[in-house]
């Protein structure tokens, strides 16, 4: 009799425990991140937590705090950026402001602690006539006043602002006493003029090519660009020349593939546009940069899943093809409907482990204390990214990963 | 009035957990950029960090992390080290209920953590006891300064020499580096997941530099001066180093200086961190 009791017991802990799984295929929508092939990469360079225990955690979401996918990053300038040779830092370069309050920053070659900018090495000339620095000149800092507030300058950095009613005309910007080149940085917060960049991608993954868009408006409204050029930096330090082409709109489109041997990490890939607009008589330069990260696809999906009842909560297991050993982590959120039908965020779970080279099976596990109540059936898995922790990398993102008629 | 709903409910769960559990509330304070050794005297000062802990039960429950935050938040030795030092305050003083308070770029650190749970296992014991985290001028979109600052690679590689001192946390707060960081690998701005804890920002929405002011001296007037003119990179929102946006991109709005401090006076991203205008006592009444 006792012996029936516990064999009772175990059968009612192991139902309990586990229930019957139910088998299921990805899905892929456009704009997803699906690997065709793997790659095998060194790991991480930076000093990394080198964890090795599997590692779950979900959390419970709002329900009405509606979710959306990241969209490119915008860049929107009002600043310009030029290198001067001691000839032209003696001589002076010049600028017309398109707005009240400019901004500008020089820092002189071989400036150090013992050789700081001052006040009075600027010379400035309104159209053509020198004028006294206190006339010209609202607001001055030197590199330790924006050291103190943890703006880190390099030494000898001056920076100055100018002072209003100076919109319009030409100001020439010279360092007579100087015998070196500089480096002179022009803002204009206030500027009506902005230079927009952007990438199509926020991800991209080696073999790639992105798309970038580069505009002009004015007070809103677009311009024509006149010249826009381009570089692509890698984190590894290679640079790539962007050719822009200017459409008949006027806005500067460029594409460029990411090399098949881009590495990884979490440091991502610049892209910087010079351009240029002329507005009226004069010519406005601006300087935007915006960035793209590039992910390996050192593991994937098979595409299969299982869903499954354990301990009260839902566990998901995917299992991947990995191109070398590493930690690799599995993220994803379920959904379920309201009462009327609409899916709404329920929970996200993020779950971590190390696997060998070949693949494994990796899993979310959505406790119970996470599972909305108020929602039911038909649920959904979305926004399952694979990641491998141990060289800081996104390896493939499913946006709507998985439809599920009924959790188990 | 929906902003202090959260943290009502929190605090309700909170005061259900004292009476069931005997809840050990501790305090932690986590700084922003620099590598610090003694962010007691150096970054806080004494007089805040003691103000704010007299409303713990236990006033000895408190630590000042000091770790290496020039670095990427991901490093071992900024975020690695944040949970080390978090897990050894906790273990040590048997702290159930954690409020974390941080500064700037110290939020981004506790967010990697927030954000990723299964990249070190000691983070889902800390984040089980943290109660919520108050965010004071967090830089969670970035700031145009570091922009400035760094200039991006192409400047970097060609121009070293007159380029400030462009460290890996500098880097990372470049606007458009946070905003990938923000897409992908951290949660709380707008349109991706909730953190698993209240991340509460206080925002510091202008600066002071008038010599005839009071309020420009309170943490010392000489970073009053910098901070009118890194002021003009930014926004007309702003605390001298961040803009509004980006101080509220991430959780949600505890509260702007003007809504709480006294007499309505502004707090400036140095002001943030010092006993200025009753910022201590208000972060003091929260414990």
């Amino acid at each position: 009799m006792k012996t029936m009791k516990i064999s009772l017991l175990a059968a009612a802990l192991a139902l309990a425990g586990a229930s019957r799984a139910e088998t299921l295929r990805l899905q892929r929508v456009e704009g997803d991140l699906i690997p065709s092939s793997l790659v095998t990469a060194k790991a991480a360079p930076a000093p990394m937590a080198e964890e090795s225990r599997p590692v779950y955690f979900s959390w419970a979401l709002d329900a009405n705090e509606a979710l959306s996918p990241p969209a490119p990053f915008r860049a929107e300038s009002r600043e310009f950026w030029t290198q001067l040779d001691a000839a032209k830092a003696k001589q002076g370069w010049g600028f017309v402001p398109t707005a009240e309050g400019a901004l500008v920053r020089i820092s002189l070659q071989g400036a150090g602690k013992n050789r700081s900018l001052r006040a009075s090495d600027v010379q400035l000339r309104v159209d053509g006539a020198v004028r006294d620095s206190a006339s010209v000149i609202e607001h001055l800092a030197e590199d330790a006043d924006l050291k103190a507030v943890g703006a880190q300058f390099s030494d000898g950095t001056l920076v100055f602002q100018l002072a209003p009613g100076l919109v319009g005309k030409r100001i020439d910007v010279a360092l007579p006493k100087s015998a070196a080149g500089a480096l002179m940085h022009v803002l204009e917060p206030a500027s009506p003029v902005v230079m927009t960049l952007s990438a199509n991608a926020v991800q991209a993954v080696p073999g790639q090519r992105i798309t970038l868009d580069a505009g002009f408006l004015d007070q809103a409204k677009a311009r024509s660009a006149r010249k826009v050029a381009g570089l692509v930096t890698a984190p590894d330090g290679r640079s790539f020349d962007l050719e822009f082409r200017i459409d008949k709109a006027g806005r500067a489109v460029a594409s460029f593939e990411i090399p098949a041997d881009a590495g990884g990490g979490l440091e991502p890939w610049e892209i910087h546009a010079f351009g240029s607009a002329q507005l009226a008589k004069d010519t406005v330069l601006r300087d935007a940069r915006t960035a793209v990260m590039v992910g390996l696809p050192t593991a994937r999906f098979t595409g299969a899943a299982e869903v499954l009842q354990r301990d009260g909560g839902v566990v998901f297991q995917m299992p991947v093809e990995t191109a070398a050993a590493g930690r690799y982590e599995l993220r994803g959120t379920l959904y379920g409907s309201d009462a009327s039908g609409v899916l709404k965020p329920m929970a996200i779970a993020h779950g971590a482990q190390v696997l060998g080279a070949g693949g494994g099976t990796l899993e979310l596990h959505f406790t119970p204390d996470v599972l909305n109540p108020a929602l039911g059936a038909p649920y959904a898995l979305r926004d399952l990214n694979l990641s491998d922790q141990s060289r800081m990398s996104l390896s493939e993102q499913r946006r709507e990963a998985l439809d599920i008629a009924q959790l188990p | 009035m929906k902003r202090f709903a959260g943290r009502l409910i929190a605090g309700l769960a909170l005061l259900a957990a004292t009476f069931s559990a005997h809840a050990v509330t501790g305090v932690a304070f986590v700084h922003g950029t620099g590598n610090q050794t003694n962010a007691l005297a150096d970054y806080w000062t004494a007089d805040m960090v003691n103000s704010v802990r007299q409303g713990l039960p236990n006033q000895a429950n408190y630590t000042v992390i000091n770790c290496e935050f020039e670095r990427y938040m991901w490093d071992s030795r900024a975020a690695g080290c944040l949970a080390g030092q978090l897990t050894s305050f906790i273990n040590a003083r048997g702290i159930t209920d954690l409020v974390v308070i941080t500064h700037s770029n110290g939020g981004n650190v506790m967010r990697w953590i927030l954000s990723n749970p299964t990249f070190d296992s000691r983070y889902p014991n800390i984040i089980s006891k943290i109660r919520w985290v108050n965010a004071l001028a967090p830089s969670s979109a970035g700031t145009p300064l570091a922009n400035a600052v760094t200039a991006g690679n192409v400047f970097e590689q060609s121009l070293g020499w007159l380029l400030g001192y462009a460290s890996d946390a500098v880097k990372m707060q470049q606007t458009h580096w946070m905003s990938q960081y923000n897409a992908q690998n951290l949660y709380g701005t707008a349109g991706r997941p909730a953190l698993p804890k209240g991340f509460w920002s206080v925002t510091g929405s202008n600066v002071c530099s008038a010599v005839w002011t009071a309020n420009s001296y309170c943490g010392g007037y000489q970073y009053q001066v910098g901070l009118t003119v890194t002021q003009a990179w930014l926004n007309s929102c702003s605390d001298g180093f961040l803009n509004c946006d980006s101080q509220r991109a991430a959780g949600k709005p505890w509260f702007t200086d003007t809504q709480r401090t006294s007499k309505g006076y502004y707090l400036s991203h140095h002001q943030s961190r010092r006993q200025c205008f009753n910022l201590d006592v208000i972060l003091r009444n929260d414990l």
